[in-house]
This record gives structure tokens, C-alpha cells and sequence, in this order.
């Protein structure tokens, strides 16, 4: 089921051969200086509301690390131990590059590289080299233009932090000009969105997500098209922002490959998950007036990569996609917070007879109303994120308690509605009441 | 002559229940001053905050600070650095002479940095007494924002020291400030107000801001130590400065918000 890469550590090894390079550079000009550190623990654990039955219990374990060499040079190091005995799962690797895939790997322990970075900052001038994140776009959640780098979909999109996104091996360089920002990076690593394991809490079961399949059939087995095709398969993308009165805005455009699977039949009865390179064109704007702060995306994907299903089975395609969506997040009085966002995805019928196996628009929602009492100690959250076409959805109400300021107790349920077709519905068996302790220091 | 006996009845009774009060221009004259005195073109320093409850339960805070006045913007970055469940989180903000203010805030966990309400002023910054206006104004009051009463005075080591009040102009702007009125012994000598006692919208007495120790950093005199006590919450926050010195070559990116998200600043 798995198909074999090629050798690894090879790999791994190609990738890094530029980092010691520079560290000895960095260490040329400084003695390195530990700045900061940061350790944290959570464990976080849930049952499942119709049963009663523990759907998740995960620890997690997280470092990282900053050192300065003199003024200009910073490095990074950051590195994460999952431990899992459930069937929420860690995720697929096999959607990982060689060079990103843990270091660690079983089925209930992984050891993953978070951050391994080397940066200079001089003069208006920024490098990053290493494994990073690039967070592009301004909604939250609602990937529009954030779509340069991979997510984890292994929790669907019920996480603390929405998105999680996937760190990769890359460049970036940051410079400003013309009174903004120029933004370029390459991530020469072709990691890909983490998908739950097959059987898995997250599993996807609606026909959308598994490229036409109906509800009750049973999956075919799926094999991952080979990861590691650096640098042909990197990502490359540029960004330019800048401020404007009382907001800023920003266009880009990158081109890679597809973070989002798409399905393709094999001769030997297998599907195999492909990610065929895209192109994405895309605008930011945000804006602050009075106690309102206005976001708004625009992305045109004029060659997305899709599924077809018609008379001759499952099809491959391309056609041209468009994503919006706009935000506004609102402060009232003593700590209230609200946020609200609306998206829109579309994909150009085109003149295909077969039918897409996705919708043709999704309209997505989101609204999230936080109160934090007694000076932050407390805080109070409840969340809606739903489709407004089809009424399905995810509530997820909340209360986090800072015991201390080691120790965050929280607590929570995800309430998923809808039916079994659909997006969010396919999962409304896995409502959950959740509790998360986590210790930093 | 009956239209002016109406308007005068009027005037009298809007002026008894408050509602049109004149600015005083003495103490209008003060307020620039204190909103004026001599800034520092940069400098940076570590800023420790002890936050203590009804309870008497202490929580610390550490954070990097810089500051930077020049070309009509002043510009404020805070960076915490301690405890560790807030390490990284950073806050900027750019008080215009001539156009809206801005102000960012970054969460590590996000990865990404969030603009910040113009009108969040009254909100509590990151779990202290102290409202994001209150860091904003650095011991000044937006003259934009107050009606300033006439001046009194108080002995002090055997001095008169001037007595600055002040009240909102309006509802709305109190909710905005989060206060409806000021009343605030100021220091002669170095034009920073010592004692500070607010009002909230509702004109109930709220928070009480004392500064302990003031020094001049390359003489510019500047707030060293300070306390805030919150009455109603019965929350107090002190604050005090270390390390603190001038950098007049500060560089302007170290306040770009979208430097936030790069880590700790990198402050000469």
C-alpha cells in the first residue's frame, strides 16, 4: 500500500548540506547566544458524545530553541513528540517529502522537526534558510490565499489553532521596497496537507471528499504519488504588501504543487493521491475603522487540478477556480471578541459532461464570539464554522482557565451537525467532549 | 429679545448639567505641554510587569520594549519574553500626528500578525491594568480626546504642584478611552503626570496610576516605576523598567508589524 521512496536519508542529507555552511558564516561573525527557549506539554483527550468511547488522548511534547549570533544572525531549532493511542491518529506521512518526515515514526509516537532555521536581518533585508512556515493571507482559517503551505487535516478542522500548517525545508527572503515589503520564497520540499489514515476518527466518508465514492462503498486502496521530486516540485511563491491609510494590502502569485489531493484511477485497481502543480493569483486587504477591523481575499486558480465522475468513471480535469471571502472581527466592551467570516469557492463548471465530484461553490461561514474574565485568566469561546449552503456545520463551545502561569486547563465540545453527504455532516458521529491540560515553561 | 432670553436659558442649563463645557485654556496649555515634552528618539529596555489579584496572587510578565518618535509617528513594540505561555507574543503600535493610528498584535501559535481596532483603546492589554491606551499615551492625554477642566494646585515639598482634570466630551469617546474623567498631579519638572485617578464611563471612580521613580535617560525624564490599581476589579499591575537606555539609531523595522512574526526583535 505504501509505495517506497527513493533512499531518505539521502535526501535529508541533499537538503541540509547548506545549512552547517551557513551556521559556520553566522558563527564567523558571533559566538552563538541562547536567547530564549520554551518547553511545552499537552495532553489532550476526548470521548465521544453518541458513545461515550475515548476518540482521542495525544500528548504532546514541544521545544524550541533561539539562538543570536551578534546582531544580524538568529538561528532556531524547534522540535515536537507526539505520543497517541487512539483513533484520531497522527496523520499520514506519506504525504511528507523524505526530507520532512519524522524522525521518529510509529504508530503511536512521531518525532518532527517543527523549525531548524538560519536567519539574517540587515538593512531592511530579511533570509530565512531552513524548515518554516509560511503564513500568507489575512482570514483566519479560511484559506484563500494561504495556500502556500501545507496543512493538518488529521483533526479535520476541529484544532486549537486553525490551520495547522506543515513546516518545509525552503528559502525566504524578505526585502523591502517601493515603501512595502517584497516577500519570496521557494520551498524546495513538496510536502503536502496530512490526511487522516484510512479508518481513522477523521477518515473522510462523504462522496466529495473521496472523489465521487458513495457513501457506503467501500474505499479502493490508495497509494500517494511519490513525494521527494525537489526541486521540480517545488513551490515558489512572491508576495508584495505595503500599507495604505488606515490598512495595508497585498498581491501574489505562487505556483506549485496542489496541497489538496486529487484522485486518479490506477491499472491495478489502486487510486493514487496526485498533487499536480497550480498556479494561484491572489490580493489581501485589511483595514481598521473604528472598533471594526475588515480583512478580504481573492485567489483565481486558473488550472486547479479536479475530479470528474461520469459514465467512463473517475475523471481527471482542470479547471479554473476562484476563492473570496471577507472578515471582520469586532472589540466591544471588557474583553468581548467577535469574528466573522464568509467564503466562497468556486469551481468553472466547464464543458465537460461528467460532473464534478465536488460542488460547484461551497459558501463557508464562520463566527466566533471569545470573552475573556478576569483579566485573561479566563476565557470563553464559542464557535460556529458551517456551510451556508447546506446548513451543516461544526459548534464548538469552550472555556480555557490559566490555573497559573505554567499550567492552561481547558475544556470543550465539538458539536457536528449535518448530514452524511456533506462536508462537516459526514463527521456528525464524532461529536466530542474534549478537555486539554498543557504546561509551558 | 425673546429668542435671546431663550437661547441664555438654554446655554444655563446645558452648562449646569455639563453637557457644553469650555476647555480651560490654561490647563489646555498644560496638557500640550505634557503631550509635547521632549521624547526620545529611540530607546529600549526590558519592562517587567507584577500583576497581583484580589487574592493576592502574583503573576510576572517580561517583555522587550522599544520606542522610537520621529517623523511624526511615534512607534511602540512590546515583546514578551516571560512566562513561557505568552513568550514571542508582541505588540506594536504607530500613534500618527496626522492620520488614524495602527496598532498589531502577533500571537506565535498563529503564525500570523492581527491589526488591532483604532478604537480598542479601552481594552486591557494582555491581562494588566493598563488599557492599549494607556500604553499609547505614554503619560499624556490626547488633546483630541478630553475637555480640560480649570487648573488647580497642590503642595507638595513644599511646592505648588498643578493639577490637570479633564472629562470626555462626549458618551461615545468615554466608552473608547474606557474613562470619563481625569484627575492628575503633575511633576513641574518633568511635565509627567504622578498620580492619575480615573473615572469609568459611568463615573465611578476605576483605576488609580501612580509613577514611583522617574529618571532622566539621556535626559529625557521618563517613567521608571509605576503602579496601577484597578478598584473595581480590585487588580493591580506594577511596572518598572530595566536596562532601559537610548538607541537615538534605532532602525524603523524593528516597529514594521510584519517583522513581528520573525521572531524576537533584534534591537541594538
Amino acid at each position: 500500500m505504501v509505495r517506497r521512496t527513493r533512499d531518505a536519508s539521502i535526501r535529508r542529507a541533499g537538503s541540509l548540506a547548506l545549512m552547517p555552511l551557513l551556521l559556520a558564516a553566522a558563527l564567523a561573525e558571533a559566538a552563538p547566544r541562547l536567547e530564549s527557549q520554551r518547553h511545552q506539554l499537552a495532553l489532550w483527550s476526548a470521548v465521544r458524545t453518541d458513545d461515550g468511547e475515548v476518540s482521542l488522548a495525544r500528548l504532546s511534547a514541544s521545544s524550541e530553541w533561539r539562538w543570536r549570533f551578534g546582531d544580524r544572525w538568529q538561528a532556531e531549532l524547534g522540535a515536537r513528540l507526539e505520543l497517541a493511542d487512539d483513533d484520531t491518529g497522527l496523520g499520514t506521512v506519506r504525504t511528507f517529502a523524505p526530507a520532512s518526515r519524522p524522525l521518529i515514526d510509529s504508530e503511536h509516537a512521531r518525532l518532527e522537526i517543527d523549525a531548524a532555521t538560519l536567519s539574517r536581518q540587515h538593512a531592511g533585508q530579511q533570509i530565512v534558510l531552513g524548515k518554516q512556515v509560511v503564513a500568507w493571507g489575512v482570514l483566519d482559517g479560511l484559506r484563500v490565499t494561504d495556500r502556500f503551505a501545507p496543512v493538518r487535516l488529521r483533526d479535520f478542522v476541529l484544532t486549537e489553532v486553525r490551520p495547522e500548517r506543515i513546516s518545509r525545508w525552503g528559502v525566504r527572503v524578505r526585502q523591502r521596497a517601493l515603501d512595502g515589503w517584497f516577500d519570496f520564497a521557494v520551498a524546495l520540499d513538496d510536502t503536502v496537507d496530512q490526511l487522516p489514515n484510512p479508518g481513522d476518527t477523521f477518515s473522510p466518508l462523504a462522496p466529495r471528499s473521496r472523489a465521487g465514492l458513495p457513501l457506503d462503498a467501500v474505499a479502493p486502496p490508495l497509494v500517494v504519488a511519490d513525494r521527494g521530486h525537489a526541486p521540480s516540485d517545488a513551490t515558489i511563491g512572491l508576495r508584495f504588501s505595503r500599507g495604505l491609510a488606515a490598512g495595508s494590502f497585498s498581491v501574489l502569485v505562487l505556483d506549485g504543487p496542489d496541497t489538496e489531493p486529487r484522485f486518479t484511477p490506477q491499472p491495478d485497481g489502486t487510486v493514487r493521491l496526485d498533487y499536480p502543480r497550480r498556479s494561484l493569483f491572489g490580493a489581501t486587504f485589511e483595514a481598521s475603522a473604528g472598533a471594526f477591523v475588515w480583512r478580504a481575499e481573492l485567489a483565481h486558480i486558473p488550472d486547479q487540478p479536479v475530479n470528474r465522475s461520469g459514465s467512463a468513471g473517475l475523471l481527471i480535469d482542470r479547471e479554473a477556480r476562484t476563492l473570496a471571502g471577507i472578515g471582520l472581527d469586532w472589540r466591544g466592551e471588557d474583553g468581548l471578541f467577535v469574528n466573522a467570516q464568509f467564503g466562497i469557492d468556486h469551481l468553472k463548471e466547464g464543458a465537460s459532461d461528467a460532473a464534478l465530484v465536488r460542488p460547484q461553490t461551497d459558501w463557508i461561514g464562520t463566527v466566533r464570539v471569545q470573552k475573556s474574565l478576569l483579566q485573561d485568566t479566563i476565557i470563553l469561546r464559542a464557535e460556529w464554522i458551517g456551510s451556508l449552503a447546506d446548513g451543516d456545520g461544526a459548534f464548538r463551545p469552550s472555556v480555557e482557565w490559566a490555573l497559573n502561569d505554567t499550567l492552561r486547563l481547558g475544556a470543550g465540545i465539538d458539536w457536528l451537525h449535518g448530514q452524511p453527504d456533506e462536508l462537516f455532516g459526514q463527521f456528525r458521529d464524532q461529536s466530542r467532549a474534549w478537555l486539554r491540560l498543557t504546561a509551558s515553561f | 429679545m425673546r429668542n435671546g432670553m431663550l437661547c441664555l436659558l438654554f446655554l444655563a442649563l446645558a452648562l449646569a448639567h455639563g453637557h457644553v463645557r469650555a476647555d480651560d485654556p490654561d490647563a489646555r496649555a498644560l496638557a500640550e505641554r505634557i503631550a509635547t515634552r521632549p521624547s526620545s528618539e529611540g530607546r529600549v529596555g526590558i519592562m517587567n510587569f507584577t500583576l497581583t489579584n484580589k487574592s493576592g496572587k502574583q503573576r510576572e510578565r517580561v517583555a522587550k520594549v522599544a520606542h522610537a518618535d520621529l517623523d511624526g509617528t511615534e512607534r511602540l513594540l512590546i515583546y514578551f519574553t516571560a512566562p513561557a505561555a505568552i513568550q514571542g507574543t508582541s505588540f506594536v503600535t504607530h500613534t500618527h500626528q496626522q492620520s488614524v493610528d495602527e496598532s498589531w498584535l502577533y500571537l506565535p501559535a498563529t503564525e500570523r500578525v492581527r491589526r488591532i481596532p483604532a478604537s480598542q483603546r479601552a481594552e486591557y492589554f494582555l491581562g494588566t491594568d493598563l488599557s492599549y491606551g494607556d500604553i499609547q499615551d505614554n503619560f499624556s492625554f490626547g488633546l483630541d480626546d478630553w475637555r480640560f477642566d480649570p487648573l488647580e494646585q497642590v503642595e507638595r515639598d513644599g511646592r505648588r504642584w498643578p493639577v490637570l482634570k479633564g472629562h470626555a466630551p462626549d458618551a461615545d469617546t468615554a466608552r473608547e478611552l474606557g474613562y470619563s474623567a481625569f484627575t492628575a498631579v503633575v511633576d513641574p519638572d518633568t511635565l509627567i503626570p504622578i498620580e492619575i485617578e480615573y473615572l469609568d464611563p459611568h463615573g465611578d471612580p476605576l483605576k488609580r496610576v501612580e509613577v514611583l521613580d522617574q529618571q532622566r535617560i539621556e535626559g529625557i525624564w521618563t517613567a521608571m516605576q509605576f503602579t496601577v490599581v484597578n478598584h473595581l476589579k480590585r487588580h493591580r499591575t506594577d511596572v518598572y523598567f530595566s536596562e532601559l537606555r537610548h538607541v537615538p539609531e534605532i532602525g524603523l523595522e524593528v516597529f514594521d508589524a510584519e517583522t513581528l512574526a520573525f521572531g524576537a526583535p533584534r534591537l541594538p
